[in-house]
């Protein structure tokens, strides 16, 4: 996901971020503002579009009756796909497919810490599945962050039908999920992180990348930070190093970042849902730009 | 200081001369070996009937029930053993299952690479698997779980089952383990070994080590007692319980030779370099433990045809190399087990 | 440790914590002959590595992976030897082979904790065995976090990791005290992890020198052998 940038290019960005004002006038530590649509798909058990910038992520989670993991038969279980569009990489050429499941392989790891009890039902043979499905339609810098900012926000709109757990008398296990649409269960996701992605550019380290400062970034660290701001996972996947001090510095401003994010992204939420519950009728979803214009 | 000047001349000619004889074997490597071979010399210093410096450590790691490393000069194979309880198949009631696997990872050498298991590896899993269990599961070595999947106990059924339970006390139809004693309840609970060799260095004639590295393992197997709970039935480990050690009817080890420039010469033991060029290969399988030696297998997989009175002295010389390794191996479970006590 | 234990390879070495035991072969720089390897041009060396794990490395009392969870194993594998790679990629001076690859083989024989930190030091000493140009050796330490107690544990065990809240593993390139690779999973506060960071760094530094022994030790073994006819 990087921009061939000519050293200028890199110089001027490097300048801006040791002076604390970075091209688009933020500062190291600002994040663009985001706009969240949660429950725009509606065959899915939950969804949510996160947009930063031109980065846009649609993410739709599927609750579905399976067998849970043997180490934790009492727990419900997370699978977590992503994929990109074709369309997204409209600015830049992929590296590998290694990014597909790296990104995979980090909601997964996020998602660790979640309780997952409630969606137990019958322990050791069945549970509620969730499958988080990622579709990144627009990949343009600090994918991580929108993407687990996506997560939290479908899980949040996750309804899992209640089920009905019933002996028929020959020790076998009926399962009677009920098709009431307000009969339901919601998630509890005050454990889900969200990832802040810190880059290193000269000696200092920024939030919330565009694509154009990712691309001259030395390195980058993906931290999730949870409500209570603890980390959830720490993981530094490009090449470059980076000194401890600096690092050290980094993972204290990602907690203060993660949390103020987290509280953001709730408090979009409500405000959905308050908006929501006054014009229920208002157009939302993919089509909205083109409505209102025509 | 005269001869100090011919000293300096002479290592500088035999520098000289390594340099022509290492630009010659690249050129020329068959010629190169010939000129070796017809002096009944080999080029690492071997004579055509020896073999490499051979040796055995017995249980070199925690992780497993069972493991052994097995040398033969570079090449070094190590097995591991996982035991694991499993539901006899319904053909089988009385027996339990082993899977065999020989696996060369990709860092075993320059020529193997990422993929599936080359023919080889297939070739010699399969080989091994057919030893260990004999022709208890005869019909089954065919579609033997020759495939380095980690298979589940309910697959392995499915691999092995296909047979009917043949007469035991028929001593042809052994292999090294008896399935009989993997049984711990007829029909219910049995054990199932999953045994894994693992090439960590290919330095030629692979398949001695494996076999080596297998058979020091499975004498080296101690399976916990397994205690039925009488209210759930559920199997559980009784840590004060007897455990078990096989006692495995035979041991079999093999001893590999190269036939070199059509069938010319006949090497013991060949290396990795000798193995590329080499126009056949025999592999012989006795076991000399018992009071009457049993040839178990010769395995000659292709390549140039073989004399028998060839054969004859490949098997001959076969027998006295499997009679050391077997000395190796009580040798060396005689130090594990002082080392014990 | 020691190194040149595979005949073969470019460079080989073999580490043994306790339980964990790690086998790292290195072959190259040779031709790129991986799929779209030899179509493009590399100015720079590509690094490749790839994790084996032995059937029965993991502890004993663990179940046998069943078909089911050997696909999230591959993609554990996967992601193990991208970590691997990504530790030691900049500490390798890849400008100076062009046009080829240098194929990293991690075998894990044994899995008692700290395999991925084993890793990264055995494959950084095939590094140095192989005569393949670095900047520095890299060296890894891995901790466990108890988040409760605030203990940091140095280079756990396999029980103790899977009993601790988080574990943190860190890569250093010594010299000039950069942080190559971090990876941490679980939960823990800011102050523990800072802690646990610093508890790697110095672990790292203690390793760099024993790793440095390793190799003189070994080389010196080496130019002994060849002097000797």
């Amino acid at each position: 996901m990087t921009l061939a940038l000519s050293r200028f290019e890199q110089e001027d960005i490097a300048a801006g971020v040791a002076a604390n004002l970075r091209s688009d006038g933020r500062l190291r530590t600002d994040y663009r503002p985001f706009t969240v649509e949660s429950g725009i798909v509606s065959n899915t058990s939950g969804s949510a579009r996160v947009r930063l910038g031109l980065t846009d992520v649609l993410v739709g989670v599927k609750a579905e009756i399976g067998e849970p993991d043997q180490a934790k038969p009492t727990q419900g279980r997370f699978e977590v796909t992503v994929d990109f569009s074709s369309t997204s990489a409209s600015a830049a050429a992929f590296d590998d497919d290694n990014t597909e499941t790296e990104l995979a392989s980090a909601i997964a790891r996020t998602l660790k810490g979640v309780d997952l009890s409630a969606l137990c039902i019958v322990p050791g043979e069945q549970c509620w599945v969730i499958y988080i499905d990622a579709l990144i339609l627009v990949a343009a810098g600090n994918a991580y962050d929108v993407l687990s900012l996506a997560v939290r926000a479908a899980l949040a709109n996750t309804r899992i039908p209640k089920v009905e757990v019933s002996d028929d008398g020959h020790g076998r296990v009926e399962l009677e999920v009920s098709d009431d649409p307000h009969h339901v269960t919601e998630l509890d996701i005050r454990a889900v992180p969200v990832i802040v992605t810190l880059s290193k550019i000269g000696a200092f380290h920024i939030v919330d990348a565009t694509i154009e400062e990712e691309s001259c970034a030395k390195s980058r660290v993906h931290v999730a930070v949870d409500s209570k701001g603890a980390f959830c996972m720490v993981t530094k996947a490009s090449a470059g190093g980076i000194e401890p001090q600096l690092l050290f510095d980094a993972l204290e401003s990602a907690k203060q970042v993660g949390q103020h994010l987290l509280s953001q992204l709730e408090a979009t939420l409500k405000q959905e849902e308050r908006a929501l519950a006054m014009f229920p009728n208002s157009q939302r979803g993919f089509l909205t730009d083109l409505q209102s214009a025509t | 200081m005269a001869s100090e000047a011919v000293a300096a001349a002479d290592s500088v000619e035999l520098a000289q001369l390594q340099r022509d004889a290492e630009t010659f074997k690249r050129v020329h490597p068959l010629e190169y070996y010939r000129r070796f071979l017809s002096q009944q010399l080999r080029p690492d210093g071997r004579g055509l009937e020896r073999f490499r410096d051979t040796s055995l450590s017995i249980n070199p790691l925690a992780t497993a029930h069972a493991s052994a490393l097995a040398k033969i000069g570079q090449t070094s194979v190590l097995c591991g053993i996982k035991a694991e309880l499993a539901v006899p198949s319904l053909q089988t009631p009385g027996w339990g299952f082993v899977v065999t696997n020989v696996t060369f990872p990709p860092m075993c050498s320059a020529s193997s690479r990422l993929g599936p298991p080359s023919e080889q590896a297939q070739a010699l899993s399969r080989l091994m698997h057919g030893l260990v269990v004999g022709k208890q599961a005869a019909s089954s070595t065919a579609t033997a779980p020759s495939v380095p999947a980690p298979t589940t106990p309910l697959k392995s059924q499915s691999a092995q089952a296909g047979m009917a339970e043949s007469n035991p006390a028929d001593a042809g139809a052994r292999g090294i383990v008896d399935l009989n004693e993997l049984c711990i309840t007829r029909g219910e609970l049995c054990w199932c070994l999953y045994v894994d060799a693992v090439c960590l260095d290919d330095a030629g004639n692979s398949t001695d080590a494996a076999l080596l590295a297998i058979v020091g393992a499975l004498h080296a197997l101690v399976l916990p007692a397994v205690t039925l709970d009488a209210a759930s039935g559920k199997p559980g480990f009784n840590p004060s319980g007897n455990s078990t050690q096989l006692t495995l009817p035979a041991t079999p080890f093999a001893a590999t030779f190269s036939l070199f420039d059509g069938n010319a010469f006949t090497l013991a033991d060949p290396t990795a370099e000798e193995e590329a060029m080499q126009s056949g290969a025999v592999t012989i399988v006795a076991d000399v433990s018992s009071e009457n030696p049993t040839l178990w297998t010769v395995h000659k997989p292709g390549g140039t045809p073989l004399s028998a009175t060839a054969l004859r002295q490949c098997i001959s010389q076969a027998v006295e190399r499997i009679k050391t390794l077997d000395a190796l191996l009580q040798a060396e479970l005689a130090s594990q087990s002082t080392a014990m006590e | 440790m020691s190194t040149g234990t595979v005949s073969h390879a470019n460079g080989s070495a073999y580490l043994e914590l306790a339980g964990t035991r790690v086998m790292a072969a290195v072959y190259g720089p040779r031709e790129n002959t991986r799929a779209g390897g030899l179509q493009q041009f590399n100015e720079q060396a590509v690094l490749q590595c790839d994790v084996a794990r032995a059937p029965f490395a993991s502890p004993r009392d663990d179940a046998r992976i069943g078909t089911d969870a050997n696909t999230s194993a591959a993609a554990a594998d996967r992601q193990f030897a991208t970590s691997v790679a990504t530790a030691l990629q900049s500490s390798v001076r890849l400008e100076k082979y062009a046009k080829s690859s240098i194929d990293l083989f991690v075998t894990i024989i044994g899995d008692d904790g700290g395999a991925l930190a084993a890793s990264i030091n055995c494959c950084t000493l095939a590094l140095a065995d192989a005569g393949i140009e670095m900047n520095d050796m890299v060296t890894a330490a891995s901790v466990a976090l108890a988040a409760n107690t605030n203990i940091v544990l140095w280079d756990p065990t396999h029980l103790e990791e899977s009993r601790a809240s988080a574990i943190a593993t860190q890569a250093l390139r010594v010299s000039d005290n950069l942080v190559t690779l971090l990876d941490q999973s679980g939960e823990s506060s800011l102050k523990l992890s800072v802690k646990a960071l610093e508890a790697c760094s110095s672990m790292s530094v203690q390793l760099h020198g024993l790793m440095q022994q390793t190799l003189v030790s070994s080389l010196l073994e080496r130019r002994k052998q060849q002097l000797l006819p």
